[in-house]
């Protein structure tokens, strides 16, 4: 059963929209800047809206909202707002996310660290990564069920994973999914400890690669099963038509060194969707900019695709990585690919990695005739998920 | 329908693996810490050293549930947890607030999945590995997510759901929930190997999962009660679960399982644990030592669990 793409909402450093989105992907305009987060002075994407101006523009009452919350509303609300039929009634919500609403948590637990007496705790109400998604259905109206992940830094693809097989099944016509993290003093301190934190912009798939920098920001894609679609009429903007998660089951944080789960994780999708490796016209990499990823990455890479890579790229290197809203990004970047027929540009890139000897794509593509894209989102916990997306 | 083959909990009640687990089950007060089990049997010293409390227990959970299977049937590990790994989190939380250079290891294990990753590494499970985090509807999404899956015969999935107790989250729930008061925070991790054919080793079978967003227990316990009748009722009482069980339906034996749990978001998994244990005693005076009403073995038991979120019910059939 097909599952559709028929609707798309992206926010990260390069934009609040689809439109600002992919004119600084086409212009290759990079949204890392130097930005001061508490007492972090570090690269990082930031998303230039600030929650004030979030809570206007949608009219919110007079309280504290998490960022992720607003972040995860702008795109979710574009996605749902960029079709114009009527959905039906049962709709799904899932979300892929890693710290919840750790912005407001970690302000509120610095005041107890001052004076507990001041702690305004009701905050905390925002702090399970599930809130995301629950006041999301409530802002949303007409979503029926939510449904949250947590797996580091594939959350997002694990997410619109999870509703592509709802759909598959019957169990829904119609899913709202992606990913949504907002950026923390938690997550630069605790990328910072692993010694995994580039000081400048990250370089990923570059031999002299010194890391990743954090970024921020959300995508939702709206999946329509093919009843659903016949019935909206909606545009089909691509078709999910592979998937598949697996396990390194090697090491808490770092992959495994030859890319075995990355490797099954992208043969398994590639198997799904029924297509050889070669029919792959662009692969938007996990390629975060540590050392261990993108090693481990290529090696997977040329394990599956027996040393002929397709054209690929990390766009991390425009938006930081995201956590939990990455896997989702990346996804509507590649629909944006397969829309545009171009396969962005992996930027800060110089020289090949010496083991494994791949180039990216360091400037923007033209593609000749881009009909399957792969989308890659590893993590934590040894996590692989890739997603194969169609025309 | 899923059938349950072995599984395994860590609680404020006594570990798995005590003899006659039921006899030995109080209800809890404010005072209750989780009785650990005996991690050395099951995780190597070096590895457990740096291995947080609750992934401790969860590793140990998710090993003895799958304790003699092939590991190369286990098809993929599903781990529910509401808050994920609070400590490791207000560990993080606070020293990198205070601008020392914190230590990655509190930051590592504070990833949700950081649980489901190491049962992957501990069982050398390649599979799909989820990590489901819906407040009080995790452990339903988990499950809900096994019978989503295309299994074969021959294999399995295990299920779980954890999550922990710390000081701040007590002080937190007194001052965000004002109707909780009385309650006492619950904690624990529990695991569940499903198989989707019943064999030898079936305990019991998993027969359907509930969700709705009302709080009409009544009507949900009647519709459930009329193709079958419930011979245990066991409910997580939030706030409407117990009145309204009183006063329509005193006719079926019921518990109220937060008593021994105390209150999570993923207790229903407590619960699923408790109905597979009063579903392996074949001494009635031992369930009854818990549930004075029961009169005869059960053969179904339904877990309700009212929350903030609307109901959730988990049908429990005797094998």
């Amino acid at each position: 059963m097909s599952v559709f793409i028929t609707g798309l909402g992206v926010t990260s450093a390069l934009g609040c929209s689809y439109e600002e989105n992919l004119a600084q992907l086409k212009l290759g305009n990079s949204g890392l800047k130097e930005h001061v987060l508490h007492d972090s002075s570090c690269i990082m994407g930031c998303v230039p809206k600030s929650n004030l101006e979030i809570v206007g523009a949608f009219n919110l009452s007079n309280q504290a909202y998490s960022r992720s919350f607003l972040l995860g509303l702008c795109a979710a609300y574009q996605a749902r707002t960029s079709v114009s039929s009527k959905l039906p009634s049962r709709m799904g919500l899932i979300v892929g996310i890693t710290v919840g609403g750790m912005d407001l948590t970690e302000a509120s637990y610095q005041q107890y660290i001052e004076n507990k007496e001041k702690l305004d705790w009701l905050r905390l109400r925002q702090h399970p990564s599930g809130m995301v998604a629950t006041q999301l259905a409530q802002f949303l109206e007409d979503i029926k069920f939510t449904n949250t992940i947590s797996t580091a830094c594939s959350s997002g693809a694990n997410a619109i994973m999870h509703g592509a097989k709802l759909i598959e099944k019957g169990k829904f016509d119609c899913m709202l999914v992606g990913g949504v993290d907002a950026l923390t003093q938690f997550t630069i301190k605790g990328f910072q400890s692993l010694m995994l934190y580039d000081k400048q912009a990250c370089k990923p798939f570059d031999e002299a690669r010194n890391g990743l920098n954090l970024g921020e920001g959300s995508a939702f894609l709206l999946l329509e099963s093919e009843r659903s679609q016949r019935a909206t009429g909606n545009k089909i903007l691509a078709k999910l038509v592979g998937w598949a998660n697996t396990n390194d089951a090697y090491h808490a944080t770092a992959p495994s060194p030859v890319g075995e789960g990355a490797t099954r994780a992208m043969s398994a999708a590639l198997k799904m969707a029924g297509i050889a490796p070669e029919a792959i016209g662009y692969i938007n990499a996990h390629g975060t900019g540590t050392l261990n990823n993108d090693l481990s990455e290529s090696r997977a890479l040329l394990d599956v695709f027996s040393h002929q890579v397709p054209p690929f790229s990390s766009t991390k290197s425009f938006t930081g990585h995201t956590l939990g809203a990455a896997g989702a990004i990346e996804a509507a970047f590649c629909v944006m690919a397969l829309q545009q027929q171009q396969c962005w540009a992996n930027l800060n890139f110089t020289q090949p990695i010496t083991d494994t000897k791949l180039t990216p794509i360091s400037i923007l593509k033209d593609a000749q005739k881009l009909n399957f894209v792969l989308s890659n989102s590893f993590g934590f916990g040894g996590n692989n998920t890739s997603l194969v997306m169609s025309l | 329908m899923m059938y349950i083959e072995q599984f395994a909990g860590i609680s404020y009640q006594p570990p798995f693996d005590v003899e006659a687990p039921l006899h030995r089950m109080k209800p809890i007060d404010n005072s209750a810490a989780v009785h650990e089990a005996d991690y050395q049997k099951y995780i190597d010293a070096q590895v457990r050293r740096r291995m947080s409390d609750q992934i401790k227990r969860g590793v140990t959970c998710a090993m003895r549930a799958v304790e003699g299977i092939d590991i190369n049937a286990l098809h993929a590990i599903f781990v529910a947890t509401g808050l994920g790994c609070l400590k490791d989190t207000q560990q993080f939380l606070q020293v990198s607030l205070q601008s020392k250079p914190p230590s990655p290891t509190a930051f590592i294990q504070s990833t949700h999945n950081s649980i489901a990753g190491q049962i992957a590494i501990q069982l050398q499970c390649k599979g799909a590995n989820m990590t489901y985090s819906q407040g009080e509807r995790s452990f339903e999404r988990a499950i809900m997510d096994t019978y989503l899956e295309e299994l074969q015969e021959h294999q399995r999935v295990l299920v779980g759901a954890i999550d922990e107790r710390i000081p701040f989250l007590d002080q937190a729930i007194i001052r965000i929930n004002p109707i909780d008061q009385d309650s006492i925070v619950g904690a624990g991790a529990f695991f569940f190997l499903l198989a989707p054919i019943r064999t030898a080793q079936s305990k019991a079978s998993l027969v359907d999962c509930i969700l709705t967003s009302s709080n009409q227990v009544s009507e949900c316990i009647q519709i459930v009660h009329r193709d079958t009748p419930i011979d245990l009722l066991l409910y997580g009482n939030y706030c409407e679960a117990q009145a309204q069980i009183n006063q329509n339906l005193k006719h079926i034996p019921s518990l109220d399982f937060t008593l021994y749990s105390g209150q999570f978001m993923v207790q229903s998994a407590f619960a699923l644990d408790l109905a597979l244990k009063f579903l392996e005693e074949e001494n009635i005076q031992e369930l009854q030592q818990l549930c004075p009403t029961i009169k005869r073995l059960p053969r179904r038991i339904f877990i309700l669990n009212d929350t903030p979120m609307g109901m959730s019910g988990l049908i429990v059939d005797r094998i």
